[in-house]
This record gives C-alpha cells, sequence and structure tokens, in this order.
C-alpha cells in the first residue's frame, strides 16, 4: 500500500475511510428493509402516485445516495491529507505534464563554493527533482538541456521512471561546466519549441540556475522569452542555488599593438582588469607565464575602485623566433577562471617591410628606412628598398607592410597582385610625386574591387620657399586623432609645428565633392589652407593610408630637423598600424563550436590539434586528428569561426571548400593546429582562448525584479533548498480548500434533495 | 373554551362515551344547546293561513275561535304539515375501518347516523337505518315512534366493518324498498367504483328521493402526512406497496383531490347534496347541514 502515500499525507486513514463510504448504502438497504405496516383504505390513490413518481424517484434516490457516499468520501480525504497537484489533476484527466528542466552551465557557474563548485549543488538540485518525479511513474515527461548546448538536449521529451532516472544519473554527473557565456534567451526558446508541439499536457520549465543580475536583469529579450512561455502557458520555476552576491576581479582584456613581434625587442602587453565586488580591490599581483613557465616578475595591480576598471601595460621579450604563448593569471578570488587570459605571439628575427621607391636614387625611402630601421636591434624591423618590379616577383604576404614611394604608374598584374594583398589584410602607404601618372592613378586604382588609392590626383601644388618661411598658414599640417599619430595627438605637443609642406598633390576637383561623398575614405590631416594631406581607407580586411606629399626632404621638412622625431615616430607606428595579421596566431574567447575552413587548394583535408590540458587529462585527450568535409560554398564572412581563412585569397564562389569543427575546443588555453598543404609541408597556427569576460559580473538578480519580467505572473523563483518539496507541499494546501469546498457544496446538494423528498408537515396552531 | 354539552361534538371527547345511545344523545344535546332558534319543525308550531273545512278534515284541528265569530268552520294551516321520511345509509365496509384519529371513519358514520336519527325522531318524522357493505347487512325499517330509536342504536352498534364495498347493489336494493318519498342519507368513504355508485344515486334520484351524501374521510387519507419508511396494506384487498410516504405524497394528494373533484362535480350534476367531513371534524356540522338541507327542502 506504499502508493498511497502518493496521494496522501496520511494513508492511515484510507482504507477505513473507504469502508465508511459503504455506510450510505447499508442504511439506504436497511431502511428499505426496515417499515412499519399500515392498513389504509385510500390504496387506490398511493398506487397512481407511485406508478407515475417511480422512475423519478428511483433517480432521485441514487443521487442522493451517490452524494451521501461522495460526502463520506471528502470527509476521509481531508482526514487522509490528500494531496494533488495540478498536474496530477492532468493525469487523473488522461493527460501529464511536461517538465523542461534547463541546467545553466554557463562560466558564473563556476563560482567556488566552499570545496565545490555552484554547478555541482545545481546537478545534485536537477538529480534531486528527477528523483522525486520519478516516483510517480507515467504521470510526468522531461526534456532535459544544458543552457550553454539548447540545441543538443540530455534528453527529449521522455518519461521519467526509474529507468530514465538510471540512465540519466552518470551522464549527470559526468557533466561539466561550460566556459562560455550563455544567456538563458536560447535555452528558454528551446524549451518553447518542445512544448508548444505537445497538445493537452501541461507545460513546466524549471531552470537551475545562479540567477546573475547580468543574465537576468535588464534583458528584454529574456524578458521575451519568458513571455512567450507565458503564452504556450508554461509555467517557469527559476530554482537559484546561489544566494549571496560574490566580489570578482576580472582581466578584461588583453592586448597588444601587434601580435608579430622580433627577437629581443620589447613587446607591449596592455591589460584591462575590472572589479566586480562590493567593495575596492587592493594589492593584487598577477604572473605572467611565457610558454608555460612562470616568469620571475609579477605585475602589479592597482588599487580598484567596485565597479571601476584599470588598465595596466606590461612589457616582454621573447629571446627565440616562433609561437608563443603568453598567460595572465590574477590571484585566485571566487571565480578563478576568468582571472586568466591567452594569446599567443609570432616571433620573428625581424619584420620585414617592403620600401618600393622608383625614384632613381631613392633617396625618400632611405629617410624611410632609416626612420624604420635605423638600429634594427632596437626596433627589430628589417626594411628592404626595391623598385616596383618587386610586386610581381615576390611573396608580398612576407612583408608585414608595403610603402610605395614615388611610384609613377604600376604594371596590371602588380596592380592585382597589391589589391590582392590589401584585401587579404596587408597594408599599403603610399608617396605620390610629381612623377606619377595622375591619369593612371585616377582610373586603374580606382577601378572596383581595387581601389587602392582614395581620391583623384589633381595638380601638384606648392608655396615658395619665402612664403613658407613667412606665412605660418602653410606650415603645418593639422593631425586628426589617430594611432599613427599618437606623438601629435599629444597636447601642446610641439612636434606639429614643426612639420612644414611646401609641395602637395591637391585631390581632382577643386573641393573634392566626389570624395567627400566617399565615406570609407578619412582624411587624417589637413594642411591648414583645407587642402586633404594625408587620407586612410580600407580594402578588404586590409588598410591604405595616402600621404599626399613626399616621404623625403624634396617636399617637405618632415624627415629632417626639427620635424623628425615625430617622423621616426609615426612611421613606427604606422608599421604597427599597417601590418599584416599575424596568420599562424590568433586570440578569441570561448564560446560557439570552433570551425575551420578553408579553400580545398590551400591544404588537405587531415588536421591535427593540440589541445591545452589539465593535470588530470590524459596524453590521449590533448590530442586530436580529424578529418575534414566539402562544404556548400557560403558567404565569406563567418572569420569568427574561421580560424585560418586564407587571408590573401578571396574565394570565389565555385571554389570546393573544407570545412571542420572542434567541439572538443571548449576551454581556454592554447590550441595548436596543424594543416598541411598539397606539398605535404604542415604548417601550424596557435589559437589562444580565453574566457568570456561578460560572466565575471556575480551580482545576484533579485528575485522580485525576475519574477516581474513575466507580464502573466507565471514565473517565479525559489530557493534550491525548497525546489524538491515545493510542488507537493503547494498542490496539498491548494488540495484541502478545494476539498472543502467540494464537501460544503456536496452537502448542501444533499439538503436540498433530501428536503425535496422528504415531507416535513406544518406545525398546527 | 368548549361550553357544557357542546364539548361533546367534538370526537376526541364523544369518543370517551362507549355506549352509542349516549353518544347521540350527547351530541343532539349538544348541538341543541348551541342553536338560537329552534331546530324543530312541524305541527303546531309555525301557523300559515286559515283553510275553510272539507268533509274528511280532522276535526281536531277546527279553530274554534274563528267559528264563534263567524259561525264557519275554518281550519289552521301550519308550515309543515306532513312527516318526513329519512332514510340512513351507513357504509360497514372494511374501508370504513380505517382511522387514525380518536374515531374510525365507521365510528364517526355510526355516531353521525344516531345523531340525526335522535334528532329525526325528535322532530316526530321517521327515519330508518340500513348498514351495508357488499349488501345491506341489517335494515331497520322507517318509523316514528320514540321507541324507535332504541331499536336504531342497538341495530347500529351491533355491527362492525367488514366486508367490500358493492354500492350499485345496495342503492338499487335501497330503491327497491323505499316505497315512499324520502331523504336517503348516505354515509361512506366511497371508496368504491364511482361509476357504480353514480348509477344506484341516480335509481334513487330517479324515484324521487331526496340524497344526502356525508363522505366521511380520515385525515390521513386527506393529509397524507406520513413519514418514514412504511408498508402500506390496502383494506378491501387494495393492495399493497413499501415506500417512502413522503416521496409519494404530492400524487397522492393530487389523486385525492381529483376524486373529490369528480365526486363532486358529479352530484351537482345528479342533483345530490355532498357535504365532505373529517373524522376529526366537529359532529355538529352533520347536523348542521341536514338542518339546513331540511329548510331548504321546505322552502321549495
Amino acid at each position: 500500500m506504499s502508493w498511497l502515500s502518493q496521494f496522501f499525507l496520511n494513508p492511515s486513514f484510507v482504507l477505513p475511510g473507504a469502508a465508511l463510504a459503504a455506510v450510505p448504502i447499508i442504511i439506504h438497504l436497511l431502511s428499505r428493509l426496515r417499515y412499519k405496516k399500515v392498513r389504509f383504505a385510500a390504496m387506490e390513490f398511493l398506487l397512481q402516485s407511485d406508478e407515475l413518481n417511480r422512475r423519478r424517484l428511483i433517480i432521485e434516490q441514487l443521487l442522493l445516495l451517490l452524494l451521501r457516499i461522495l460526502a463520506v468520501i471528502l470527509i476521509m480525504m481531508l482526514l487522509a491529507r490528500f494531496v494533488l497537484d495540478p498536474s496530477r489533476m492532468m493525469m487523473l484527466r488522461g493527460a501529464t505534464t511536461h517538465h523542461v528542466l534547463i541546467l545553466d552551465d554557463s562560466l558564473s557557474m563556476r563560482e567556488s563554493d566552499s570545496d565545490r563548485i555552484v554547478f555541482d549543488r545545481a546537478v545534485e538540485t536537477l538529480e534531486k527533482m528527477l528523483s522525486q518525479g520519478s516516483s510517480r511513474p507515467g504521470a510526468l515527461r522531461v526534456t532535459v538541456l544544458a543552457m550553454s548546448r539548447p540545441d543538443r538536449p540530455l534528453v527529449t521529451d521522455r518519461a521519467l521512471d526509474n529507468a530514465l532516472l538510471q540512465e540519466l544519473t552518470p551522464r549527470l554527473r559526468n557533466l561539466t561546466c561550460s566556459f562560455q557565456a550563455s544567456l538563458p534567451t536560447a535555452a528558454l526558446q528551446a524549451a518553447e519549441n518542445v512544448l508548444s508541439g505537445d497538445g493537452g499536457i501541461s507545460p513546466r520549465v524549471h531552470v537551475i540556475t545562479d540567477l546573475r543580475a547580468s543574465d537576468w536583469q535588464d534583458r528584454p529579450e529574456v524578458a521575451a522569452a519568458l513571455n512567450s512561455l507565458g503564452a504556450i502557458d508554461a509555467d517557469v520555476t527559476l530554482v537559484q542555488v546561489v544566494t549571496e552576491s560574490a566580489d570578482n576581479v576580472v582581466v578584461k582584456k588583453m592586448t597588444a599593438d601587434t601580435f608579430g613581434v622580433a627577437v629581443d625587442v620589447p613587446w607591449r602587453l596592455n591589460l584591462t582588469l575590472q572589479n566586480h565586488g562590493r567593495k575596492k580591490s587592493s594589492g593584487l599581483r598577477a604572473t605572467v607565464s611565457v610558454d608555460g613557465s612562470v616568469l620571475p616578475v609579477n605585475v602589479l595591480i592597482p588599487d580598484i575602485e567596485a565597479g571601476e576598471e584599470a588598465f595596466v601595460s606590461h612589457d616582454l621579450m621573447f629571446d627565440s623566433p616562433g609561437q608563443h604563448e603568453v598567460e595572465i593569471r590574477l590571484d585566485e578570488d571566487a571565480l578563478r577562471e576568468d582571472n586568466s587570459r591567452f594569446v599567443v605571439v609570432e616571433v620573428t628575427d625581424k619584420r620585414a617591410i617592403l620600401l618600393v621607391d622608383d625614384e632613381a636614387r631613392q633617396e625618400d625611402a632611405e629617410y624611410v628606412s632609416a626612420a624604420l630601421s635605423a638600429d634594427p636591434q632596437l626596433t627589430g624591423l628589417a626594411t628592404e628598398l626595391r623598385t616596383s618590379d618587386v610586386l610581381t616577383s615576390a611573396l608580398l604576404q612576407a612583408y608585414d607592410c608595403i610603402y610605395l614611394l614615388n611610384v609613377r604608374e604600376l604594371p596590371a598584374d602588380a596592380t592585382e597582385l597589391l589589391a590582392a594583398y590589401v584585401a587579404g589584410g596587408g597594408g599599403v602607404a603610399w608617396f605620390p610625386d610629381d612623377q606619377a601618372n595622375t591619369t593612371w592613378y585616377n582610373t586603374t586604382l580606382q577601378a572596383d574591387g581595387q581601389k587602392l588609392f582614395p581620391v583623384l590626383l589633381g595638380s601638384v601644388q606648392s608655396v615658395a620657399s619665402d612664403v613658407l618661411q613667412d606665412d605660418e598658414t602653410f606650415q603645418s599640417p593639422v593631425f586628426e586623432s589617430h594611432p599613427i599619430f599618437a606623438v601629435y595627438n599629444i597636447p601642446d605637443s610641439p612636434f606639429a609645428d614643426a612639420v612644414q609642406v611646401s609641395q602637395w598633390f591637391q585631390t581632382a576637383a577643386d573641393g573634392d565633392e566626389e570624395n567627400k561623398q566617399d565615406e570609407s575614405v578619412r582624411v587624417l590631416a589637413r594642411l591648414k589652407n583645407g587642402d586633404p594631406l594625408i587620407l586612410e581607407h580600407a580594402l578588404g580586411r586590409g588598410r591604405v593610408l595616402t600621404f599626399l606629399t613626399s616621404a623625403g626632404k624634396r617636399w617637405s621638412n618632415w624627415p629632417v630637423s626639427p620635424a623628425a622625431p615625430g617622423y621616426v615616430v609615426m612611421h613606427l607606428l604606422m608599421h604597427q598600424y599597417l601590418q599584416h595579421p599575424i596568420k599562424s596566431v590568433e586570440s578569441r574567447d570561448v564560446g560557439g563550436p570552433l570551425r575551420f575552413e578553408w579553400a580545398v587548394s590551400e591544404y588537405t583535408e587531415s588536421i591535427e590539434i593540440f589541445l591545452p590540458t589539465d593535470p588530470e587529462d590524459s596524453a590521449a585527450d590533448s590530442f586530436l586528428r580529424l578529418a575534414a568535409s566539402p562544404v556548400q560554398q557560403t558567404a565569406t564572412g563567418d572569420d569568427s569561426n574561421n580560424a585560418v581563412a586564407a587571408p590573401d585569397t578571396s574565394p570565389a564562389a565555385d571554389v570546393e571548400r573544407l570545412a571542420v569543427s572542434v567541439p572538443q575546443a571548449n576551454r581556454p588555453g592554447v590550441y595548436r593546429v596543424k594543416r598541411f598543404r598539397q606539398d605535404g609541408e604542415g604548417e601550424e597556427k596557435w589559437l589562444a582562448m580565453s574566457v568570456p569576460s561578460t560572466e565575471s559580473d556575480l551580482a545576484i538578480a533579485a528575485a522580485a525584479a525576475v519574477e516581474s519580467l513575466s507580464e502573466t505572473g507565471h514565473v517565479r523563483v525559489i530557493a534550491a533548498d525548497v525546489a524538491g518539496g515545493l510542488s507537493g507541499s503547494d498542490a496539498g494546501r491548494e488540495m484541502r480548500w478545494l476539498l472543502l469546498g467540494l464537501l460544503v457544496f456536496v452537502l448542501i446538494c444533499e439538503q436540498q434533495l433530501s428536503l425535496r423528498m422528504s415531507f416535513h408537515p406544518e406545525v398546527r396552531t | 373554551m368548549t361550553h357544557g354539552l357542546e364539548r361533546f361534538l367534538q370526537p376526541d371527547e364523544i369518543a370517551k362515551i362507549s355506549r352509542l345511545e349516549l353518544r347521540a344523545r350527547k351530541v343532539v344535546e349538544g348541538f341543541v344547546s348551541g342553536l338560537h332558534r329552534s331546530p324543530y319543525f312541524g305541527q303546531s308550531t309555525e301557523f300559515v293561513q286559515h283553510r275553510e273545512y272539507v268533509p274528511g278534515d280532522d276535526t281536531r284541528r277546527i279553530d274554534w275561535k274563528v267559528w264563534s265569530r263567524t259561525d264557519r268552520y275554518f281550519l289552521k294551516q301550519y308550515e309543515e304539515d306532513t312527516n318526513v321520511r329519512v332514510v340512513l345509509l351507513v357504509d360497514g365496509s372494511e374501508s370504513m375501518q380505517f382511522g387514525t384519529g380518536a374515531l374510525t371513519k365507521f365510528d364517526y358514520a355510526q355516531t353521525v347516523a344516531a345523531a340525526l336519527a335522535m334528532l329525526v325522531l325528535k322532530q316526530n318524522d321517521s327515519v330508518g337505518v340500513g348498514l351495508f357493505d357488499s349488501q345491506i347487512r341489517s335494515l331497520i325499517p322507517s318509523s316514528s315512534r320514540h321507541n324507535h330509536l332504541s331499536t336504531i342504536l342497538q341495530g347500529l352498534s351491533a355491527e362492525t366493518a367488514g366486508g367490500k364495498t358493492d354500492m350499485i347493489g345496495v342503492l338499487r336494493r335501497s330503491a327497491e324498498v323505499m316505497s315512499h318519498r324520502s331523504i336517503v342519507i348516505l354515509i361512506s368513504d366511497l371508496l368504491c367504483d364511482r361509476d357504480q355508485l353514480f348509477r344506484g344515486l341516480q335509481l334513487l334520484r330517479q324515484r324521487k328521493h331526496e340524497v344526502l351524501i356525508v363522505h366521511t374521510m380520515d385525515d390521513q387519507e386527506l393529509d397524507f402526512d406520513y413519514t418514514g419508511t412504511l408498508r402500506f396494506e390496502g383494506l378491501e384487498d387494495g393492495g399493497k406497496l413499501t415506500c417512502d410516504p413522503a416521496a409519494l405524497r404530492e400524487g397522492y394528494l393530487n389523486s385525492v383531490k381529483k376524486f373529490q373533484e369528480t365526486i363532486r362535480r358529479r352530484c351537482a350534476g345528479s342533483v345530490i347534496d355532498y357535504k365532505l367531513v373529517r373524522t376529526s371534524d366537529h359532529l355538529d356540522a352533520v347536523l348542521s347541514h341536514l338542518l339546513n338541507f331540511r329548510i331548504g327542502m321546505t322552502g321549495k
């Protein structure tokens, strides 16, 4: 009789109560057997009445008997404390309840809670809910899904019974919390998709979550998803596994001006840290590891007020060429995963820069070369002075950037190669002089798809030397705020006024109405008469800087004193700004499936991946060999997932491509990806993945605020401690009142019916 | 408060008197003491006019005072100058045995019959009594002698209720027996075939008898106030029924009402006087009704 305990809190009352239900029947039968005899004269009238009313009397008596039995049963159910939640009632009508359980496995669930993480408690709560539900076989159907993978539920629409519980429990215990940011929106929408197809069931959604304010508050999309669930009559219960907000400091961002550096050249790492706690953080330090070895020098972090950010720079040098892994790790706090970030750097002996100068003496190129690599040991840059013939004979991708000085015009194939180089991410700087073929500049370089020059060139303007000395309005350019003008953008910088320009190209059609309409072209500096001097525009993934004056001293005093210091700094910054993306390294945040895609002609289908490892992982866990499969040609632009798309090729629509997804790439660290060219030579790319900083704010949302997101009040927040027993006790209270109301109704009906069927003579006075 | 002899008009009180003669006497005395006008009617009390004597007239009725003044013979004429014959037909069938109050229907009918007989004899009218069930069990011929009352009372008190009712046979037989025009008072519960009843009554009417029906019913027959589960067993083989009477009450009362309406309507159609009495009603009700009925007859 243990099954009775599913329905009654006092099951011992049930059987005696059921026996009492027979009492009205017994009384009814006894009353038919025990009667008084009356000798009566006017029987004919009595028999007539009996004949007329017999059927009605039988029905009324049966109804009265049923009402009395029902009253006894209701009293018994009240005494036995009948518990039945609405889903039970659905079950009694032949329907079931479909519960969708969403397990929050976003990064914030990794918050340390004593000796374990919050996610473990969430799994325990989920197991408890499932375990209690399985004691009612046939009544419930469940779907279980993780918030980070709503498209791949653990189970979908299965009847909850012991068999399912035994199958699911080990899977839940092997489940690990993800390292990625996950908004509840996708999971709630997935739940809606699962539930909206089920007719005649009672839908319920349970989200076992840490209820972070960043995920649940002030999120219109989350409110919309919750209200969509309300529209299909689904009750949403947010089971809160964390009640206290924890302090947390995060390395929010780690950047550098370049990820391609030379050996023994200082490389600056810029750190952004944020304090998400409620009190000031102080005394923090960060360790720096290069290729897994912790450097002896720590980074000192300044005090950070609550909610504020801090910016720290740190210089590193690498003593050997190749890819290097750099990790910054803060002191441990509530969420240790966001205390570290990774980047990878490609280190070479020197960074190559191509200087193309078609002027016979190449004097201008000498100035630029001197600025960039006067001391190659110091800058790590190696310039190569060539004429424009080199553009068709050399591999342009080998150069960080290309300077085009005094070029009259280029052959068509050189122009195409140059355009492809820029489109793939390369950087070009133009310095035309009076030998330039303006017709070629204004036609060929303006062609669609290879617009390598930003404006139409006009005539060369000059200022007489005597005027130059006297009229300051023509002496100095006015610089916009830009990374390459760092030295000129300093307030009250003396360097800007030191620059004197005596000759320059005017743009065609004075006033340049057409170019003003071209929003892709930005004027970075103008002469004081308003003529543009330095322009920037983009082509594909690359950048083009255009100077409308020469790089040497023929048209300006820029490379010579007193303007020379600014000239040197500007060219060094120009190199960083124009630098070709480093193909062999990349940094990104964990999130979404890691996917590689490439042209068939570029690499074979085989790909090898070395994963970052934990000390607990075996060697087999750290290596993957996968085979890519052909894919339909898709529009390019999925670079976020396409780690190794060839930068120097713009895939045509008919190019066959291969793709592979790496679901195992779901944790922070450095992944080494090796692919093989068609000639068999391997090419390695290092991919640094860090946890997203959006999960670092551990503030807990106010339950009332989250509940108010729903327009129909179908969302409620409960603590994990009461999640298991809530359904039963709550439903029991409702049933008690329901039973009482039903009993009163039955008794009133019984009285009405018995009054109608009985005779109460008036008292005669 | 009931005064003196009038209390004997209540069935509860009269039921305490076992002898029928005493019952009748108490009823009549109670009835008479309550009247402001003398109930007696007939000879020497109600003078109407004089008429001239013709040979054969009773010389005792000559008004000698008129003769002394006019020297002619005149007779006094009174309001009632002929004797009335009253025949009381009392139902003695088994159904009359039923009663839930102080008196059964038969007791009530006996008492009423005795009281009526006494009242009639006091008028010097003649009265006869027939007691019947399926046949006339005892018949006391009409007579106006003073000692006739004791004969009637003995005859009535000697009988008990029993047997089935055969109304047509009884009435036909009565019609044959009664040679003079009479007032026939039928005291019965009328639980018999209605068509036969009225065919019999029609026979009496055809023979110029005045008919008065005293329909005697018990309170429970009219009100049906029973409660609880009961088993009804019919008198005169009326069948059996176990039921909750409260549930059937409404239908029963409708049937009774319909029955009464039928009787009343058909009596009116046959110019038969009809009086429904409950066994709990005061007994003077019947006597008053008879008195009114008698006055109505003389006024015709």
